[in-house]
């Protein structure tokens, strides 16, 4: 199958941006709304901005969980981009009523409850951040370096322990990249972090 | 940790011809092009800024305008983007949304549109949402915020502040207009205050000349500085910038 990546769109998130990188890449790619979208899909981006309850509801709403569970199971490859990421958890104080995809057992914490006392920490965690790469097979897909995160709610690094491949400080660690199997997880925006985060982007979509 | 910011500002205004300009000013005022936003923010991007600050000047540009820009510059410029000018509606944002902006600017309608950053920050999050506080100080050390008789003391000003956080402003861009393209320097009285005061991230907006002006304003407390005559005038490349920002010992991606 020649590689054909579909990205989930939602109604707050920033697929658009992920898409005109993706064209920018010349990487065949396609939106998905709804059910019917998803025809011939090697890839599946799930982008990130909006609220983790909303973009649960949103597509339960569109009806569209159970191909990307679908998909998942298949064996294709899944990347969540910063909420993208968190709702492939099981949870986030965010909508702490709100359940995730689940097919991580992670529950999603917010910076403002670390302790703080020198106010050095700013919430959200806005800019550039350095991600320490995890040695492991895969962290061949996110070179080490700067790149670009908006948010408030992070991954604590233990609930990722043996699919880490990507570390940052902000006031303490948290994952920002993993992988497991087909599931890539990155709490950084690729879509925005210029060259660096293209190269991820590309790597991403020519995996076989 | 997380780095501090360069942000150069695009700001826009509309040329006799119907064309969208990118420019300078001073005191919010004297509009001087400089040349097309598109090919100034493909120049930012290869000289390394850390995020673009495209700021519309006034309505005599549409918005239907700016969405058309934005996507044309989003379709290239793959580093983070933030749009403001007189924002007053959420059908607004959304289209920026969809246009590729990473954050909007929102100044006046924070205290005029009642519920704008409430709704705006429940549906895209509080990162997505600077709260621009615009304003000139009196002879007597008081603040007024632009499109406002209203006065503020110090204090008063940062129960305003705080009170627009909380309803969802992520940061804080803070402009004294009267610094705008000047020759004095940011007003860093006012940053060190703020600093102290809210934990969200600070923006200064506006006074920036010289590479000492970054350095103080880092120093000081801000996490990024947005400056426009600054990257227009290029006596300093930015390259150059973030080398003595460094070897002052501040963290910034050189």
């Amino acid at each position: 199958m020649v590689n054909n990546v579909g990205i989930i769109r939602t109604p707050s998130s920033n697929w658009n941006s992920v898409k005109r990188a993706m064209d920018y890449l010349k990487i065949s790619n396609v939106l998905i709304s709804q059910k019917k979208d998803f025809n011939d899909i090697s890839h599946i981006i799930i982008p990130g901005t909006g609220t983790y309850g909303d973009v649960i509801k949103d597509l339960e709403n569109q009806g569209i969980i159970d191909s990307i569970f679908e998909l998942k199971n298949q064996g294709r490859f899944v990347l969540g981009i910063c909420l993208g990421m968190q709702i492939m958890g099981e949870r986030s104080t965010e909508s702490s009523n709100v359940s995730g995809l689940g097919w991580f057992t992670y529950s999603c914490l917010n910076f403002e409850n670390i302790p703080n006392d020198n106010k050095a920490l700013k919430t959200p965690h806005t800019g550039w951040n350095f991600v320490n790469s995890i040695k492991s097979p895969a962290s061949s897909l996110v070179n080490k370096g700067d790149y670009y995160f908006s948010h408030s709610f992070y991954v604590p690094k233990n609930e990722t322990e043996h699919i880490t491949i990507g570390v940052t400080e902000n006031g303490l660690d948290f994952t920002s990249a993993f992988k497991e199997d087909n599931i890539m997880g990155l709490q950084f925006h690729p879509e925005k972090s210029q060259a660096k985060g293209l190269e991820v982007l590309k790597k991403f979509s020519e995996q076989k | 940790m997380i780095k501090k910011r360069i942000i150069p500002k695009i700001l826009l205004d509309s040329m006799s011809n119907g064309s969208i300009a990118a420019g300078m000013t001073s005191s919010y005022d004297n509009f001087i092009p400089i040349g097309s936003p598109i090919s100034q923010a493909k120049i930012l991007q290869d000289n390394l800024c850390d995020e673009i600050f495209v700021c519309k000047r006034n309505d005599k540009i549409s918005l239907d305008l700016c969405y058309e820009l934005i996507e044309e510059m989003a379709a290239e410029i793959f580093s983070p983007i933030s749009f403001g000018g007189n924002i007053q509606t959420i059908e607004e944002i959304s289209n920026l949304v969809t246009c590729g902006i990473e954050q909007v600017v929102i100044g006046r309608a924070a205290t005029t549109e009642g519920d704008l950053i409430r709704k705006a920050s429940n549906k895209f999050g509080n990162q997505f949402i600077i709260y621009s506080i615009d304003y000139r100080k009196t002879p007597d050390g008081r603040f007024r915020l632009d499109h406002t008789s209203e006065l503020f003391d110090t204090k008063n000003l940062m129960k305003l502040i705080l009170a627009v956080i909380k309803l969802g402003a992520g940061q804080l861009l803070l402009c004294n207009m009267d610094r705008d393209g000047s020759t004095i320097g940011p007003d860093l009285e006012l940053l060190k205050i703020l600093n102290s005061t809210v934990s969200v991230p600070i923006i200064i907006g506006t006074g920036i000349r010289t590479v000492s002006d970054f350095i103080d304003a880092y120093k000081t407390g801000a996490d990024a500085v947005a400056a426009g005559s600054f990257f227009c005038k290029k006596d300093t490349s930015p390259l150059q910038l973030r080398s003595h920002i460094w070897n002052e010992g501040i963290d910034i991606r050189h």
